[in-house]
């Protein structure tokens, strides 16, 4: 696998800053490479980061404040390799131990924005703040975090599948995975069966749905794989981080 | 239609929900309201295929699935027992399989697992019954065991035996994989067995009824293996080699641990696809991919114990080489046979020289065009005869063993230091000569210690120069072969010889009269004292004496040719014999021109030889000087149309005849008639040279000069100075035909009442010297 000599000049921190840097694909030349990279972050990692401050007890204002100090002043610069060490070669983690400690460090300060010169500030934009802006009163700050941050992933994963489905003019198996499996368990009610679909999209019979069924899924694991790839340093950490986030999944593995 | 569903409004544990559901393999048993029609599609173990019981699931695959099977009669014996998945004409798959059924009999190999019996189940489906091989897939049978490489290739090369034996009974497999070929151990030894001859015949299927909406590889069969002419529409257009080229995948495979074609980036775009990949792209040569593999190279390295350095010096040094030409897209290219292939892996344990090459200088050329489409043609075709010519004239000069060596120093300069160039150019707008003058440059002390390649490579950029009309810059070229040539090789040889004619031919194009004589009359001189042929150069010395009015030596020069009985020559003596035509016809001696001509077999049977029709325009020639216009006119037409067919409306000849007709119109005042013609002549001059080529110069100045007659000074202006503007750069300002065309500029202004402009020309003029029309 792909793994890095941990002692890299950068460690970690350059390890999934590479990985992000790949995506941003093509940069204009000139452009501010630093401030390229903090819009892909912001736009990818906001929320679990919102999520969580909210959960510390912050309002609106401020909580979106701090996420955008947050990535600014620890995300980009050294101060996440200090603190890398725990993290265990996963951004989630990194991200997540990062935060705890600016939250601490900032409550003594002053707010992020008066150090970062207005002009490099990346707006942070609130417009489709989703539903679960108030998180589950239930979780705690870090429970919060990973679950927007599942829920991002998931939502990411998903948008891929259709995509990828579509693109290919076979929307078909898309429609299928969506109505038999992502809607019914997300939005919490009765699946319809197969027979059912299979007469809603005309498919010959319940095998060549059920055949379709499973590419679907099989896609959806190896799309699912190569994003928490995408957060870790070495392909070994993809299915510890898969077990970490996904408890069910890990309980039914260990079962 | 309902909406999708984000995963960010739904509450934590429908997340964890979701990702088990859809990481499980199957739905979950409540969920599953299975017909009855599921139910009656499925053999069951424990039940029966006719005479078979079947004894457990061996494995399922994209085209259906395999069992365990036990016999009873005529033998008790275990066999595999293949059901093929539904969907399937069973009718026709059994007749497919009935009719290579006594060939399929014939099969007796110990490495081809046999088939026995064929049939078709309760439910309908077509299933075949074979040996029972117990083994692994060969790529997973050779990393388990860390086979070295020289294992794997052993194993390979009985594995091409086998397909051998089978292309010999006139069966080809069409599905060679690794899960076709299962390896087991006995005593110590492996042992690989091909499994599934007969059965993928049978079964197969045009691509487009193939049922792919997946990325599962196995619905889809197993592309990467399958050859472009399979991936190809023209199913039915499958030959041995078809099985050569997956034997080719399965050993690139099996040298470097990856296909050749990344699998994910093969399905990323469904069937079309897929179907342009295998038959566009190149596979990247197994060294690059284990260079681009990282660690994993390492796990590759170590399963065939060895270091990635080793594995990989081994790969590029020649063993990669034996896939890549497996591989080709041209089934020619191929190995012919697999047995042909089985020898080159013996080549390579022996230590012998490889069938296979490194790609060639055609292939890799090939490839560049595919690759620059864009590139003009004319820019292509002159590389491509640059090269092909090069390529041929070293291998036919050198066959020794060093010679090798310098044929591949020459291959590799060209298609790297100059066609390497010009891909890394950032504009495609490479013209003729940008390729030439790239090639110059890079040949600068190149070839220090390597003359002789250094003088081929020089011979023929001087010459694709001189003909692209760049005479300096192909005397620069030709002048340092000659020397070379006369240092390696003395004076008297052919090519010391054949280099002096063709800098007389270059010195000719500059209008160098006296210094293309001189180095002629010192060939000629060679030529006479070691009594060569000189048929060549009396006619090129001959050509000369007539273009510089010496008409009585030209004479004897062509006589010397067309008085001569050399058969074998006869092309050349015809050629003097019009030369000699051309002679009489320039000195006035136009009835002697005239017989001449029309003693000329060429002229006869000029249809049949294409370089011949040109013969005809000279008559006509001859009939125009004499006034004879009619005639002259008939004549060219015919021969026009004649040229028109077989040259093309784009050939020199055909185009210097448009021009001839068009001098006869305006010498009979037809102008419209001959602007016509002027006007065809320079666009087609235009479009296959060059705007600045000499013939598409002269051609304006001519279009120019009838506009004159026509009193259209005002579109004879900007021909004129386009043409005198190109001459003064390409020819110099003193060369003849540079002047005729100032001279002209000079007149045009004169008569169309512009003194200024006139004095201002006349004011530049080199030397105050007239050029007569």
């Amino acid at each position: 696998m792909n793994q890095r000599d941990q002692t890299d000049m950068g460690g970690l921190r350059d390890t999934f800053l590479t990985t992000h840097w790949s995506q941003i694909g093509d940069i204009q030349a000139g452009a501010d490479e630093d401030r390229a990279l903090i819009s892909l972050l912001l736009e990818r990692y906001w929320r679990p980061v919102y999520s969580y401050l909210r959960r510390r007890g912050f309002d609106n204002e401020r909580a979106k404040d701090l996420t955008q100090g947050f990535f600014h002043e620890v995300v980009l610069n050294r101060r996440l390799v200090e603190r890398a060490e725990p993290s265990k070669g996963r951004f989630r983690t990194l991200l997540l131990h990062a935060l705890n400690q600016y939250v601490i460090d900032e409550q003594r300060k002053e707010t992020a924005q008066k150090r970062i010169p207005p002009d490099k500030l990346v707006r942070l934009d609130l417009a489709d703040l989703p539903a679960w802006a108030e998180p589950a009163p239930d979780l705690d700050a870090d429970q919060s975090f990973n679950y927007s941050w599942k829920a991002d992933l998931l939502d990411r994963v998903l948008a891929e599948l259709k995509d990828r489905y579509v693109k290919r003019g076979m929307e078909l198996h898309w429609y299928i995975f969506r109505d038999r499996i992502a809607n019914p368990i997300l939005e919490d009610f009765e699946p319809p069966s197969l027979t059912d679909i299979c007469e809603q999209y005309g498919i010959e019979n319940e095998v060549t749905a059920s055949n379709m069924l499973k590419t679907v899924k099989r896609l959806f694991q190896s799309t699912l794989r190569k994003y928490v790839r995408q957060t870790v340093v070495s392909g070994e950490l993809v299915e510890e981080e898969m077990q970490e986030i996904f408890q069910f999944f890990e309980k039914k593995r260990t079962e | 239609m309902k909406d999708d569903s984000s995963a960010s409004r739904s509450k934590p544990d429908k997340l964890d929900r979701l990702v088990f559901q859809a990481m499980e393999e199957s739905e979950p048993e409540a969920d599953v309201t299975r017909s009855a029609s599921v139910d009656m599609l499925v053999e069951k173990v424990g039940g029966w295929v006719d005479q078979y019981k079947l004894i457990d699931v061996l494995g399922e695959g994209g085209m259906g699935i395999v069992y365990l099977a036990e016999q009873k009669e005529p033998i008790r014996r275990r066999v595999a027992l293949k059901v093929i998945k539904p969907g399937m004409d069973s009718k026709r798959v059994i007749a497919r399989f009935e009719a290579e059924r006594q060939a399929l009999a014939l099969l007796d190999h110990p490495n081809i697992a046999q088939v026995y019996d064929a049939g078709t189940t309760d439910s309908g489906r077509p299933y075949f019954v074979m040996e029972h091989v117990q083994g692994l897939p060969v790529t997973e049978y050779c990393d388990q065991h860390k086979l070295s490489i020289e294992d794997r290739l052993i194993l390979f090369r009985q594995v091409c035996d086998a397909v051998q034996h089978a292309h010999q009974k006139g069966i080809i497999h069409r599905d060679i994989k690794p899960s076709n070929i299962l390896v087991f151990a006995e005593q110590d030894k492996a042992i690989p067995k091909i499994i599934d001859f007969g059965i993928a015949k049978a079964i197969s299927l045009p691509l487009t009824e193939r049922t792919v909406f997946t990325e599962d590889t196995q619905l889809l069969g197993t592309p990467e293996y399958m050859s472009p002419e399979q991936a190809d529409m023209a199913t039915e257009d499958i030959d041995t080699r078809s099985d050569v080229y997956s034997l080719g995948v399965l050993l690139y495979v099996l040298l470097t641990g990856v296909m050749p074609f990344d699998p994910e980036a093969l399905r990323e775009g469904g069937l079309e696809h897929i179907r342009k990949l295998i038959r566009e792209t190149d596979p990247k040569t197994p060294s690059t991919r284990l260079s681009k593999l990282g660690d994993e190279a390492a796990t590759v390295a170590q399963n065939r114990r060895t270091q990635i350095r080793t594995l990989a010096k081994h790969l590029r040094k020649e063993l990669e080489w034996i896939p890549l030409k497996a591989m080709r897209k041209e089934r020619a290219e191929r190995y012919r046979s697999a047995s042909e292939l089985a020898d080159d892996i013996e080549n390579y344990l022996t230590g012998s020289p490889l069938i296979a090459g490194p790609p060639s200088t055609t292939y890799r050329l090939k490839k560049f065009v595919r690759r620059h489409g864009t590139l003009s043609g004319a820019v292509l075709a002159v590389a491509v005869t640059l090269i092909i010519g090069l390529v041929a004239t070293t291998a036919m000069y050198l066959r020794s063993e060093r010679a090798l060596g310098e044929a591949r120093a020459v291959a590799d300069f060209l298609t790297q230091d100059v066609l390497g160039a010009i891909g890394k150019a950032e504009s495609y707008e490479t013209t003729v000569g940008n390729v030439l003058d790239i090639a110059s440059n890079n040949l600068e002390g190149k070839f220090a210690d390597q003359p002789l390649v250094e003088a081929y490579i020089r011979a023929r950029l001087g010459w694709t120069y001189h003909q692209l009309g760049e005479p300096a810059k192909a005397e620069r070229h030709i002048e340092r072969t000659l020397r070379l040539y006369e240092q390696h090789f003395g004076e008297e040889h052919r090519r010391t010889l054949g280099q002096m004619h063709n800098l007389g031919w270059v010195y000719l194009a500059q209008v160098r009269l006296d210094d293309a004589y001189r180095i002629w009359t010192r060939a000629l001189e060679i030529v006479r004292r070691k009594r060569g042929n000189k048929s060549a150069l009396n006619n090129a010395l001959g050509c000369l004496c007539s273009g510089m009015g010496k008409y009585e030596e030209a004479e004897a020069l062509f006589l010397d040719n067309v008085g001569a009985d050399w058969p074998e020559r006869a092309e050349v003596r015809e050629y003097s014999g019009m030369n000699l035509a051309r002679v009489y016809y320039r000195q006035g001696r136009y009835e002697e021109a005239e017989r001449l001509f029309l003693k000329l077999p060429g002229i006869a049977n000029a249809e049949q030889d294409r370089g011949k029709l040109q013969y005809t325009t000279t008559l006509a020639d001859v009939y125009r000087a004499q006034g004879r216009y009619k005639e002259a006119e008939q004549l060219y037409k015919t021969n026009l149309e004649k040229q028109r067919q077989v040259l093309g409306e784009d050939h020199n000849n055909t185009v210097a005849t448009m021009v001839h007709l068009a001098r006869l119109y305006t010498e009979q005042q037809r102008y419209e008639e001959a602007e016509l013609l002027f006007r065809q002549a320079l666009d087609s001059r235009r479009r296959k040279l060059a705007g600045d080529h000499p013939d598409t110069l002269h051609y304006m100045h001519e279009l120019a000069v009838l506009h004159m007659l026509q009193n259209r000074y005002g579109e004879a202006e900007p021909l004129l100075i386009e043409a005198l503007e190109g001459r003064r750069l390409k020819l110099g300002d003193e060369h003849p035909q540079t002047l005729e065309s100032w001279n002209k500029l000079i007149e045009l202004y004169d008569a169309w009442s512009k003194p200024e402009k006139a004095d201002k020309w006349r004011a530049k003029l080199p030397q105050a010297q007239a050029v007569d029309e």
